[in-house]
């Protein structure tokens, strides 16, 4: 069978020391939908950057359609035929569908005077969309467009180029469980067009229903590439992570009676969270489940207290909380695990220790004016050794330069480290390795078996199912059913999460 | 109100608007690139220096206006390089670039022309006016006899409303300021596009320069743009760029510097005459600050 | 671990070649001037190191770049530009000058502790409204606080003609403070004084304040990512509005020293672009107080040695600006080849 991409004994070692791939070998057959897993750190990302052209590798040769390939620059390799769907979506949300399809290209619709003419250029857009038999309009904008679709914009793009070598990175992150399922089968759709498709997921159960081959990358390393009909899940899973992990997972059993949170219909200024009320017992994981976008970030930011509410009263044990700034917050004992780390929790550019010192440093634990260093150092190495942050021993070294998960577990080592009252945490494991996320849950259930509540915001169906007692569905900013442990049932949630059910008041439900 | 006051006003409002407007077309586009320009003031003031010398050398106003907008798209380039390619700050490096101008303009005129502050000559030639006496009052003092970078500029304000919304590279333009990661994964080089923007602001600014030296006050003076490039910068920060408001707002200032002219002549101290155009700025940037928190509520 | 040490090899011939570059520049810039190289080079050497005049009077001129650079350097921890430098200096001098010649406290070091500490409330006040409307409207304050430079001239400049002039004197110049007021001249025949002291002083306090305590911290927070800092509970507003403050002061105290220390009062053209030299320094400098000292080392030697260049050749002083900001230029360049950028 014909190899479109050989890749031989492959290395990159960046700038800062960190060796990203190590001799990478392996091989993709032309039309097959290949997988490519690994825990988060494990290399795959820098790979599919060397493949479009991004980073340019240490050593080691590429063969792309039996010629040597070492593309300099994206269009390189998008000339070659490569499609790259990105992870983090590059949509440009003031411009059109089209333009955005387009980009890039547009210059072939230019007519007299150099202008863009605007119906030839939506003509050619659309008639890739209906050959696909999807439900977009060329002129819409992006910032109108829900993200499911935003997602089909994406591939589209890469479509229109006619690529043959299609790069999906763990497309699926963003979508909602019954829309997966419609997506795989788009995926086999351009299997059978001919053209063949990297696809990179955590999710074995994807992989696993979609793809022809699998390779697997474990700490820059390739353990090896497998037909999917030879391996199951576990002894991938294994491979992945070198130890036997435990997949399913129970909430924990601590509930206490006491109210430690309690939410009273707040709405915020926009409307995107719409009168929410919970209450949060002692010792309870109380899950959020939604697809994205649904008022989660919201929900985080009003307890956080950056969110400016219209109506509605949040109790932090009995007294309100909805007129305090984060600071007097957190010292009523909330602590805040934001859903993006590198953006809002962390401060990359400096060092492990002062990403731990903040915010405790307001509660005077490193001294009132002036700042003792052993007693920040000691903090630091403890979080650093409990959270089992690799960090080679220093403790001086940039976050930017330690794995997602490393950020991570430092990220909710620190905020666990408060001991507080109640947790709120978004997104607490998304793109974290499977070892690290084990690590997590595990810190969770030790907080909430002191009496402390954790608020649990997550996309992340199993997670939500294997750690909350109980689990509130976000649609549109409403509260929309509640479960309580072990009355779980997934088809049900997704249904909820997606507007099937529990939406009937709503003016955008179409049933 | 006296007529011939209220001519003399507008006359001077479109003479000062003119290098202004210039200047914020060509920031506009770096602007729309995600370049915040903070090297406009040196661009004009390198433009202006260049623009006197060989003006004056050559006995021709166009060569100098030529020598003048080659030497700001040559310094616009440098400053591109840095901000795009070397990804260096562009506050640091614009400031870098305003400082290094200032002197070296002063350095050059002291060796060239052993000038103190200042270099004026009468063999300094001035920008051509469009000089039609038609005899109506009205036609004569408001529409003709401005100087041709006057209406230069108002050309160039139209042309580049349809550059930036109609043509493809006004819409990589846009992409590159709004999402440059849409671009690179589209292909296209973000600092190309960048450096293009640079460029044409460079010669947008070069005319500024020329109009300021060659047609306003026909010299050369040490740091003679006293904050123009900044006004300008926020003529952009306030019509967010865009052109046919860009030359609404720079008609605005053009009318606070005719109104410091004009004050210097009265009775108040002329420091405040002085003052005012730049208070003015503030004012205005304050005023639409105010009203876009009102729009979008307290954040 | 070859690899480091091979790294840091190639940082130091980058360095190398960084410091042959900007001496082959300069050598270029002076050589237009109309004077050889090696000669300007000599005339510039002797003219700031050559003998212990020339010494003391170069480190008589790092006092208000110490400060103006200071001014830059402690807004950008927390992420702000000023631009103000200029106008916070030249208000900061008045309010010196104001103080000195208009009231008395009988002891000369109250006096001067008095004007010193007025002087940086002058700076600070002028520093105060574009930090205001920076974080209440969001305005940008690299436009508001080079405006209120023009702004700080022009008021300045009505000042002193008008309601604060001398009556005695044909320039527009503040009436002299009193000698209670001056602070005195430590060697005969130089204007060295302790003001050079309260600078090195105000650096290293700015430095220990950095490094070593709680608020220092804070601003390094804020200033490398704003929004982590307001989710960990730091006021990012108020730690924004202080530095400033912090930095108009510090500006403030800059022309305050001059006052007291030199000029004795303030007049037309009373600073050649202090603040702008200052922001220079700052870049250069990466807003590290001790950077800080040794760079404002540097640039102070080549004003000093670029007045003693003019005097015996054709090439005019105004070199030194050149000369500061070609050096700023190519150490920008430079820095993404030493440092790295980032990949990705």
């Amino acid at each position: 069978m014909f190899q479109i991409l050989v890749c031989k004994r492959v290395s990159k070692t960046y700038p800062n020391g960190l060796e990203a791939l190590r001799e990478v070998s392996f091989e993709v057959r032309k039309g097959e939908i290949h997988a490519i897993v690994g825990e988060n750190g494990a290399g795959k990302s820098t790979l599919m950057n060397i493949l479009f052209g991004l980073i340019k590798p240490t050593s080691g040769e590429i063969l792309f359609n039996n010629n040597h390939f070492s593309p300099k620059h994206p269009s390189e390799a998008i000339d070659l035929g490569i499609g790259m769907v990105h992870q983090h979506f590059k949509l440009v949300q003031s411009i059109t569908v089209a333009e955005n399809i387009v980009l890039g290209m547009e210059n072939r619709f230019q007519s007299k005077l150099r202008r863009v003419d605007r119906e030839a250029m939506n003509e050619s857009v659309a008639s890739l969309i209906d050959r696909l038999r999807m439900s977009i309009s060329p002129d819409d904008r992006i910032d109108s467009l829900p993200i499911s679709k935003r997602q089909q914009v994406e591939i589209l793009k890469v479509l229109y180029r006619e690529a043959d070598f299609v790069i999906l990175d763990e497309p699926t992150a963003v979508l909602a469980p019954n829309e997966v399922e419609d997506f795989l089968e788009f995926v086999r759709g351009i299997r059978e067009m001919g053209k063949t498709v990297i696809f990179i997921s955590h999710r074995l159960g994807e992989v696993f229903s979609l793809a022809d081959r699998i390779t697997i990358l474990r700490r820059g390393n390739v353990i090896g590439t497998f037909d999917k009909r030879d391996v199951d899940r576990e002894s991938v899973a294994n491979m992945m992570i070198g130890t036997a992990t435990d997949l399913s997972e129970d909430p924990p059993d601590c509930l206490g009676n006491e109210s430690v949170l309690s939410v009273e219909g707040i709405s915020d200024v926009s409307g995107t969270i719409r009168d929410l009320s919970f209450q949060l017992r002692e010792g309870e994981i109380l899950g959020f489940a939604g697809v994205g976008g649904n008022g989660q970030e919201e929900l985080f930011e009003a307890l956080a207290g950056s969110l400016r509410l219209v109506s509605g009263d949040i109790r932090l044990v009995g007294s309100s909380i909805s007129s305090l700034d984060t600071l007097e917050r957190r010292r009523a004992g909330l602590a805040l695990i934001t859903d993006d780390r590198m953006g809002k929790g962390l401060a990359p550019d400096r060092s492990i220790v002062e990403n731990c010192m903040a915010g405790h440093h307001k509660f005077g634990k490193f001294g009132k004016w002036l700042i003792k260093d052993t007693d920040a150092r000691s903090f630091t190495e403890s979080i650093v050794a409990d959270y089992d942050v690799r960090c080679g021993k220093n403790i001086k070294t940039a976050v930017r330069a330690l794995s997602g998960g490393n950020m991570q577990k430092l990220l909710v080592g620190r905020e666990i480290a408060y001991e507080p009252v109640v947790l709120v945490a978004a997104q607490p494991t998304a793109g974290v390795d499977v070892a690290a996320r084990k690590l997590i849950h595990d810190s969770f259930r030790r907080l909430v078996k002191t009496g402390s509540g954790v608020i649990l915001i997550s996309g992340d169906l199993e997670e939500i199912m294997g750690l909350a007692n109980r689990i509130i569905v976000l649609y549109r900013g409403r509260a929309v059913t509640e479960m309580t442990h072990p009355h779980y049932d997934p088809t049900e949630i997704s249904y909820y999460m997606t507007g099937i059910r529990g939406a009937q008041d709503d003016r955008y439900s179409h049933s | 109100m006296d007529i011939e006051l209220i001519t003399t006003l507008f006359r001077t409002s479109i003479r000062m608007a003119t290098p202004i407007l210039l200047a914020s077309l060509g920031g506009a586009l770096t602007y729309h690139a995600g370049i915040i320009n903070v090297a406009m003031e040196g661009l004009m003031l390198i433009s202006a220096f260049f623009s006197v010398v060989f003006s004056y050398l050559t006995g021709s106003a166009f060569y100098g206006i030529i020598a003048g907008v080659v030497a700001s798209m040559l310094i616009s380039l440098l400053y591109s390089v840095f901000v795009s390619f070397l990804k260096a700050n562009n506050f640091a490096i614009g400031f870098a670039i305003n400082i290094l101008i200032s002197s070296l303009t002063l350095f050059l005129m002291r060796v060239m022309f052993q000038g103190k502050n200042a270099f004026n000559s009468p063999d300094i030639a001035s920008i051509m006016e469009l000089k039609v006496k038609t005899g109506n009052y009205f036609l004569d003092n408001y529409l003709l006899n401005f100087s041709i970078l006057t209406y230069l500029s108002i050309a160039i304000a139209f042309l580049l409303a349809y550059i930036i919304y109609k043509t493809s590279f006004g819409l990589r333009l846009r992409v590159c300021g709004e999402m440059p990661q849409a671009l690179t994964a589209a292909g296209i080089k973000v600092g190309v596009i960048q450096l293009w923007a640079s460029i044409l602001c460079g010669g947008l600014c070069g005319l500024a320069g020329a109009q300021l030296s060659l047609y306003n006050v026909r010299m050369f003076s040490r740091d003679m743009t006293g904050g123009r490039g900044f006004v300008a910068l926020a003529a952009i920060l306030i019509s967010g760029g865009k052109p046919k408001r860009v030359l609404f707002i720079s008609l605005l200032f053009g009318l606070f510097d005719a109104l410091s002219v004009k004050l210097q002549n009265e009775k108040i101290a002329p420091q405040f005459a002085l003052m005012l155009p730049y208070i003015m700025s503030v004012v205005v940037l304050l005023l639409f600050h105010l009203k876009t928190r009102k729009q979008y509520g307290k954040a | 671990m070859i690899g480091t040490r091979t790294l840091s090899f190639r940082k130091l011939l980058l360095s190398l070649l960084l410091v042959l570059c900007i001496l082959s520049i300069w050598a270029l810039i002076i050589w237009f001037g109309g004077e050889s190289p090696f000669k300007g080079f000599r005339y510039i050497i002797e003219g700031s190191l050559g003998n212990h005049y020339q010494f003391l009077s170069t480190l008589n001129k790092m006092v208000p770049l110490i400060l103006a650079a200071a001014a830059v350097a402690v807004p950008a921890w927390t992420g702000m530009w000023n631009i103000g430098g200029e106008g916070q200096l030249l208000l900061g001098a008045f309010g010196a000058a104001l103080v000195g010649f208009s009231i008395d406290f009988g002891v000369g070091l109250v006096n001067i502790v008095v004007a010193l500490i007025v002087s940086a409330a002058f700076g600070m006040a002028w520093a105060a409204w574009p930090a205001f409307f920076k974080i209440k409207l969001r305005m940008d304050e690299v436009v508001t606080t080079l405006m209120g430079n023009y702004i700080a001239a022009q008021l300045i400049a009505y000042l002193i003609n008008n309601p604060f002039r001398d009556p005695r004197s044909p320039l527009a110049q503040t009436p002299y403070i009193k000698s209670s007021f001056v602070i005195p001249y430590l060697f005969e025949g130089s204007q060295f004084s302790a003001t050079f002291f309260v600078a090195i002083g105000m650096v290293l306090v700015l430095f220990i304040f950095r490094k070593r305590f709680i608020t220092g911290y804070e601003f390094d927070i804020t200033g490398s990512n704003p929004v982590f800092a307001g989710l960990s509970g730091i006021r990012v507003k108020k730690t924004k509005l202080l530095s400033m403050l912090i930095g108009g002061a510090l500006a403030g105290l800059a022309g305050g020293l001059l006052v007291l220390g030199m000029t004795q009062r303030v007049m037309q053209s009373f600073s050649p672009g202090y603040g702008f030299t200052g922001l220079l320094i700052c870049l250069l400098a990466f807003n590290d107080p001790l950077l800080i000292v040794g760079i404002a080392f540097l640039f102070s030697a080549l004003q000093t040695g670029s007045v003693n260049l003019q005097l015996f050749t054709s090439v005019p002083a105004e070199i030194s600006g050149v000369l500061q900001a070609v050096m700023v230029l190519f150490v920008a360049a430079f820095k993404t080849f030493i440092v790295g950028r980032r990949e990705g």
